[in-house]
């Protein structure tokens, strides 16, 4: 199985949440967490492998801009047409409050945007840590439940 | 293999690059009105039609032919799709297209006049000239990837 994470860009918000699905986030010091506000890693528009859990799920990243529905929608059409089971390729977007901001300081230049990011995705995104917490613990509840029912 | 020609609507360009590449019309001279209008999809999605992959046929070699409309997302969805393919281990199956850098602007004006604001009777027209002027760059286009798909499938045959 494998969970892809939809955000805004790779490296923000839903590298948070691959963090927190992995249960590997770092007492709150987004700095710690590798890959974090490394807006060059989004670039390449490829799914970004963040780890795998103990049951060797492969969690991924993927940023997609503004339009989270659109390509979460695009990517379930395409893992039908490829003729693959919904469990093998789970899509859930993410967003927090300021992904859109952060989206704006990719025009800073490369000298210092990963220091900027890092400081400002740190202050926009902790006090809503608790709600994504909660988004990440539901995608597991539902996880275990539609999937394991569905292989018994 | 499956071919995903996408644009911005997934409505004009990559509906008419999809057609093409099927052979449901003819390569050789540019379209009437009603040919296009006959075309699956064309002039005819709405607004929930967006990130749908929408199936148009299997062609010659046995490929099957998909168009998606995908906003101002521009190459990066290719590289999406690849992507995602790729980490369900079937990125040599996928061929997306990207058609917005054949399209002109009377289909961007005509186009979002007939789609995005419902005004078919004055935005149809102009995207029935733009679509006309921009068919010999489609028929390019699609060639190019029938040679390729064309190459990778005898390149499956001599593996």
């Amino acid at each position: 199985m494998k969970v892809l994470f939809l955000g805004n860009t790779a490296v923000h918000t839903s590298l948070l949440a691959a963090n927190i699905y992995l249960r590997q986030l770092p007492d709150l010091n987004f700095s710690q967490i590798k890959g974090f506000a490394d807006i060059e890693q989004d670039v390449s528009a490829y799914p970004f492998l963040v780890g795998k859990d103990q049951d060797g799920t492969e969690v991924y990243t993927l940023g997609a801009g503004k339009e989270l529905a659109m390509t979460k929608k695009s990517l379930e059409h395409l893992r039908e047409v490829l003729g693959c089971a919904p469990h093998d390729l789970i899509v859930e977007t993410v967003s927090m409050k300021g992904d859109n901001l952060l989206l704006l300081l990719n025009w800073l230049p490369p000298g210092g945007r990963k220091l900027i990011h890092g400081l400002i995705a740190g202050l926009l995104f902790r006090p809503q840590l608790p709600k994504l917490f909660r988004q990440i613990e539901d995608l597991k509840l539902m996880i275990s439940d539609k999937f394991s029912a569905a292989e018994s | 293999m499956i071919i995903i020609y996408h644009c911005f609507g997934g409505s004009h360009s990559s509906v008419l690059a999809a057609a093409l590449h099927l052979r449901l019309i003819d390569k050789c001279r540019i379209p009437t009105t009603d040919e296009l209008m006959a075309i699956p999809y064309f002039d005819k999605t709405c607004d929930e039609d967006f990130g749908s992959i929408r199936f148009m046929g299997i062609d010659d070699s046995g490929h099957e032919v998909y168009v998606l409309g995908k906003k101002s997302m521009g190459g990066r969805y290719s590289k999406i799709l690849r992507g995602v393919a790729s980490i369900l281990g079937k990125e040599d199956q996928v061929l997306p297209v990207d058609c917005t850098n054949r399209i002109n602007l009377f289909m961007k004006i005509g186009g979002f006049s007939s789609r995005r604001m419902g005004l078919i009777s004055p935005g149809r027209p102009i995207v029935l000239k733009g679509t006309r002027n921009a068919f010999l760059d489609m028929v390019n286009l699609v060639e190019t990837v029938r040679i390729k798909t064309m190459k990778r499938g005898a390149e499956v045959k001599i593996l």
